[in-house]
């Protein structure tokens, strides 16, 4: 979609070429003059400069070659192409002017006459390229498949006759190389190649550092196109194209910045289809459907037959469920798109992004039934079909794309994992399919399968809503692995995904321990399949999120996160988003934190509704999303706030809630290092936890003592790694006083799931004080969080059988068993023991002899045999 | 504390269940070699000493080897006067087993326990030694002489993998850390594979003793794991060699057997030793079958004879009667 616009600049550049060599015979005094030239003026993005000093005042026209070609550039950039055609029309007829000008025209949609002054342009020394653009035209006007061969049979007269010697020829046949790769994917490479041998011989052109990006970009390379675009906003911080694809790519990579390329790309051309089209979505992410369809109406007014803005409307018109609109806006795209996938594509991508999984199916069918040889359809057709539980089919079409584009990282990655994950167990329980790999099921099933279960029983009760079939939840081992099930790529921050019957987490040894609580996301991720099925998917997310936070908190204590510092310095300083637009703070972060931050707010908006309206507050608002209504009128409705109301309501109730905490807590925005506003912890918290860190430091335990508890009196509930309660653990320890220690680590642990290692000492302290009951709570939370702690999980089991407590002391066992150990005879046997002393006799007399069948001399089990053999009490 | 009778039934029935490789390779004498390299690092060399210790020490204790029997070698040999016999360079490494190699029968044993670091120069595997180091080559000369005896060489350090192509032989047992020399790491392996042999926690199938196998077995699965809790990409992949799939390993063990024979010269306890030793031999059988089982059919069929092997050895295990004048 991209690559048709590469050749704008070229001619220019070799104009540029021409004045840089002559600026180079020239004494350093005229080297001023040359640096403001129109063309210099242009390069580096001052384009109104550049149109001034192209044609200057008072007749306003250019004089020469070169100020014609920055003139209709720079108009063209800046959304003045019809002012481009006029004013260097005269020069139209020019071979070396034509490219601009028809550039111009195909931004106003005049596509035969852009065509026809291409031809014009075939007489000049960037025949080449002109021939190129013109095939590429006849491309987007359906003739797909002519246009392809034809391009093969210039590229191919090239190459006999000894390939391309100038940048301009390298840079034309790698724009004729991308074309290629529809029916070569290997043509990608090559293009690759020739974009390079084009920059080595010319740096500074721009537009083809630009493509470059752009292929990165279609290729999920996210970090070879953020630098080649870096490169060229460096040159020109005002670059539209450069500007434009780093929204795609900011939006591919999930990254926010308070520098927003869209409304420098807005700034620098109010009129661009491409700028408007990018907002629209946006607001389409933030369910604002009419505002999304007037943004993109801003797209059209240039060229009223842009396919990009039309395919942003029928987007936003199907998300609210405006099926007459969709159609119209879609026949619209259409009659632009001959034989092209591309609205499709878009309008498939936008269904997943907004969790329309099935909707997502069903445009790239369609994309793929109208173009079958558009490897993005069927990527998206494949991984979604994964995403709605169609393995094997989604298995079949990801085969069939990356045949087609061996070099969709996203296609290979999944196909790769597929492989992989083949060997996977399934574990059945009444209501979930646990995909667990081999090595790990017996372990993760041990937990998992209760744990789904008491949350399926807990939440379909409470939202009195039955998830339809049976809900699929895959754990990855892999965290990599976790992230390209969810989108095909590595990297990705979430630890779960929810495509409504479909789950996917990471397993306890994806990550570090002490990160995160794996059966906490599955309550979570679980809690999104009630809330996407009760609204047919159309929940906006921070309704999503919000709620399945909020069932996280309820579920236990120390899940879900409670109220952090962060959060209030945030809050306070008015870097969250107010509660009517709190989506933004999810679909558009503004800073790497706004995301996490805005998962725990919104979890609090539910607490505040639930405690107003209780659940049926809660259904009313989720049924009203399944009719397609948005949020402010569904408050207006369920709550009677409107937007204002709403915001202000929450506003006073959060900060009543944590009237302490914001006394506590202050933040400071600061600029960052990199120049981006950032919110500093300040207030009397930050004094106290600074005092005791300082006092730590000089090994003044009884002043750490003192600041910590102040620091926990100021903010209870802070229990992250360096709050108050760790000081005092800290202190308390070093100067022996482990009462205190545990009971500063008890207030760590029932407060905080991830804090595995934590529990662990939590419970050492415990048993060495002989507080054995404590101590089982502490492990039984800590291998909750890490079930393969082995150690863990056999100090539990002994502890909890010397206090018969036999269903703690089997699960126990039962996982020392499924962790392998060295000694699993002596594990089979413990097991024995555990179930015999349960009154499980025939599970015991079947464990044993697995024991006994490992070492058949194995006395004690022999005994435990015949003890349950002849119905006596076992040892 | 298990009691003594107990101690010696488990003994004597251990003797029946592997009746022919046990009374055949206890017929000759066992001696133990156990090499310590240059440690490069204090640390190392702790524990290597330590590791020695404990090995010579349960040689004697544990295994019934005669102290004559045990020989030690470290990069310092003033360390632990007394029971370090020599400095481990290539010239007494030399000595000590082209001694063993020219004298050792076809009844006797000979084990070798190397603690070095390994390394690979110029393609060649070497373990360093105080001095030249000595190549997987130089290991099988100075053992080429020693065709009769069953040896077991095992080298715990890193980049050992080719010893077990270089030494590989009839009657030979290769145990090393690493698949090949260019594991290069500092092993985990040497650790757990002494505290298996020296204590209990190899004894993983009950009978009371501690198989080359078993602590093979104990070992690399403790290396696996701490590679597996840590997600950690291997880089030692511990091998047994011994032509036999670890056939030979399986019934090689360290402790001698001499003090129990005694046991079974009781003509009652040996005949009830020998019932036992049959039913032991069924459920071999059926273990050879269990793969045409289902998990349920298999563990029916075997709780009888189990039944009947336990019923046994609680009779073996009743006090016996003392026979009055």
């Amino acid at each position: 979609m991209t690559t048709h616009r590469c050749l704008k600049a070229l001619l220019f550049v070799c104009t540029l070429l021409c004045v840089t060599t002559a600026c180079d015979a020239q004494p350093p005094a005229s080297r001023a003059a040359i640096t403001s030239s129109p063309s210099a003026l242009y390069q580096r993005g001052a384009y109104a400069e550049a149109i001034a000093a192209a044609a200057p005042a008072p007749r306003g026209e250019a004089t020469t070659l070169a100020n014609a070609i920055v003139l209709a550039r720079a108009l063209t950039d800046v959304g003045r192409p019809g002012e481009a055609v006029e004013r260097a029309g005269k020069w139209r007829v020019h071979p070396q002017v034509a490219p601009a000008i028809a550039d111009a025209l195909e931004a106003m949609g005049r596509i035969e006459d852009a065509d026809a002054v291409w031809t014009t342009a075939t007489a000049g020394a960037d025949s080449l390229r002109a021939r190129v653009e013109k095939l590429r035209l006849q491309r987007d006007r359906g003739a797909v498949d002519s246009a392809l061969t034809r391009v093969d049979q210039l590229v191919s007269r090239v190459m006999a006759r000894g390939g391309a010697r100038t940048a301009s020829a390298f840079h034309a046949l790698a724009i004729a190389s991308r074309l290629l790769g529809r029916n070569d994917p290997q043509s990608y490479k090559a293009a690759l190649r020739l974009y390079d041998r084009a920059l080595a011989l010319e740096p500074g052109r721009l537009d083809a550092r630009v493509e470059l990006g752009e292929m990165f970009l279609e290729k999920y390379n996210f970090a070879d196109a953020r630098s080649t675009l870096q490169q060229v906003l460096a040159i020109n911080a005002r670059h539209p194209r450069a500007l434009a694809a780093m929204v795609r790519l900011n939006a591919a990579e999930g990254r926010g910045s308070a520098r927003d390329p869209l409304l420098q790309l807005l700034a620098v051309n109010p009129t661009s289809a491409d700028a408007h089209t990018l907002a629209s979505r946006r607001l389409i992410d933030a369910e604002q459907y009419d505002p999304a369809v007037a943004e993109a109406r801003k797209g059209l007014v240039i060229d009223s037959t842009a396919p990009g803005p039309w395919v942003a409307i029928a987007a936003a018109r199907w998300l609210a469920l405006d099926t007459v609109g969709h159609r119209a806006a879609l026949e619209r795209a259409h009659a632009r798109l001959r034989g092209s996938a591309f609205a499709e594509v878009e309008l498939a991508e936008v269904s997943a992004r907004n969790r329309l999984y099935a909707d997502a199916v069903q445009f790239a069918r369609a994309g793929v039934f109208r173009d079958g040889r558009d490897a993005r359809a069927l990527a998206l057709l494949g991984i979604n079909q994964l995403r709605v539980g169609q393995v094997p089919e989604g298995r079949t079409t990801l085969e069939r794309a990356f045949a087609l584009d061996p070099f969709d990282v996203r296609v290979k990655n999944t196909l790769d994992l597929l492989d992989t994950y083949a060997k996977a167990r399934t574990v059945a329980t009444d209501h979930f399919d646990l995909v667990i790999e081999e090595a790990d099921a017996d372990v993760v099933s041990l937990y998992a399968a209760p744990l789904a279960e008491e949350a399926y029983a807990a939440l379909t009760t409470r939202y009195g809503f039955t998830p339809n079939g049976r809900v699929r939840v895959e754990f990855f081992r892999s965290h990599a692995d976790f992230s390209v099930r969810a989108v095909g790529l590595a990297g990705l921050g979430a630890l779960g995904v929810a495509f409504g019957n479909v789950l996917a987490i990471d397993e306890p040894p994806a990550r570090p321990r002490g990160e995160f609580n794996w059966a906490a996301v599955l309550w979570h991720e679980f809690a999104h399949t009630i809330t996407l099925g009760m609204t047919n998917n159309r929940v906006p997310r921070w309704v999503s999120e919000g709620l399945s936070v909020h069932e996280e908190r309820r579920a236990r204590r120390e899940w879900g996160g409670g109220v952090t510092p962060q959060l209030i310095a945030a809050y306070s300083a008015g870097r969250l988003q107010p509660v009517s637009k709190l989506n933004d703070g999810f679909v558009h972060p503004r800073y790497d934190q706004e995301v996490i931050l805005s998962y725990a707010l919104s979890a609090y908006v539910f607490e505040m509704l639930e405690e107003r309206q209780g659940m049926a507050g809660i259904r009313a608002l989720l049924a009203g999303y399944r009719t397609g209504w948005r949020t402010s009128r569904l408050m207006q409705r369920v709550y009677a706030l409107d937007s204002t109301a709403l915001d202000s309501t929450f506003d006073g109730w959060f900060r009543a809630k944590f009237a302490r905490e914001f006394a506590a807590v202050r933040g400071d925005v600061r600029a960052g290092a990199d120049g981006e506003p950032q919110t500093e912890l300040a207030g009397p918290l930050h004094d106290a936890l600074t005092m005791a860190a300082s006092a730590a430091q000089q090994k003044q335990w009884p002043r750490v003592v003192q600041a910590a508890e102040r620091a926990v009196t100021l903010f209870p509930s802070y229990v992250d790694a360096g709050s108050g309660y760790h000081f005092l653990v800290l202190a308390h320890t070093v100067t022996g006083d482990s009462a205190a220690a545990s009971a500063a680590l008890t207030a760590i642990t029932t407060r905080n799931g991830d804090a595995v290692d934590e529990n662990v000492t939590l419970a050492a302290m415990l048993d060495a004080a002989r507080d054995s009951a404590g101590a089982i709570g502490a492990l039984q939370r800590a291998t909750l969080a890490d079930p393969f702690d082995a150690k863990g999980q056999a100090r539990l089991s002994e502890l909890a059988f010397a206090r018969r407590d036999w269903a703690s002391a089997i699960r126990a066992r039962r996982a020392v068993v499924a962790l392998g150990p060295t000694d699993r005879a002596d594990a089979l046997y413990r097991l024995a023991l555990a179930l015999a002393a349960a009154g499980d006799r025939t599970a015991a007399r079947r464990e044993v002899l697995r024991a006994l069948d490992l070492a058949p001399n194995f006395e004690a089990a022999q005994d435990l045999l015949l003890t349950l053999r002849s119905s006596g009490t076992p040892p | 504390m298990m009691g003594t009778s107990r101690l010696i039934v488990r003994a004597v029935l251990l003797l029946l269940l592997t009746a022919r490789p046990m009374f055949a390779q206890n017929a000759g004498a066992t001696h133990l070699v156990v090499i310590a390299g240059v440690s490069g690092e204090p640390r190392i060399g702790t524990e290597w000493h330590s590791m020695a210790m404990a090995l010579a020490t349960a040689a004697t204790q544990r295994f019934g080897i005669p102290a004559n029997r045990v020989v030690v070698l470290e990069q310092d040999s003033t360390r632990d006067a007394g029971r370090v016999q020599g400095r481990s360079s290539k010239a007494t490494i030399e000595r000590v087993l082209g001694g063993l190699s020219r004298t050792l029968t076809v009844a006797d044993r000979l084990v070798v326990i190397v603690l070095a670091h390994g390394s690979m120069l110029s393609g060649e595997a070497r373990v360093n030694l105080p001095g030249p180091d000595m190549t997987p080559a130089d290991f099988a000369r100075v053992l080429a002489p020693a065709t009769a005896p069953t040896i077991a060489f095992i080298q715990t350090g890193s980049a050992s993998g080719d010893f077990a192509t270089e030494l590989a032989g009839p009657r030979r047992i290769i145990i090393t850390a690493t698949k090949s020399a260019r594991e290069q790491n500092e092993t985990i392996f040497p650790g757990p594979f002494v505290r298996a042999l020296t204590t209990d926690v190899g004894d993983t199938d009950k009978d009371g003793r501690v198989s080359l196998l078993e602590a093979f077995t104990y070992a690399q699965h403790e290396v696996e794991l701490v590679f597996t809790k840590g997600s950690l990409l291997p880089t030692e992949h511990p091998q047994l060699a011994d032509g036999a799939d670890g056939g030979r390993a399986r019934t090689f063990y360290l402790a001698t057997v001499g003090a129990l024979n005694a046991a079974a010269s009781n003509p009652a306890t040996a005949a009830a030793l020998v019932a036992r030793a049959e039913v032991q031999a069924r459920i071999d059988a059926l273990r050879a079958r269990r793969s045409t089982m289902t998990e349920d059919a298999y563990l029916q069929a075997l709780e009888p004879l189990i039944v009947d092997l336990a019923e046994r050895t609680r009779a073996l295990r009743a006090p016996t009667p003392v026979m009055k004048p």
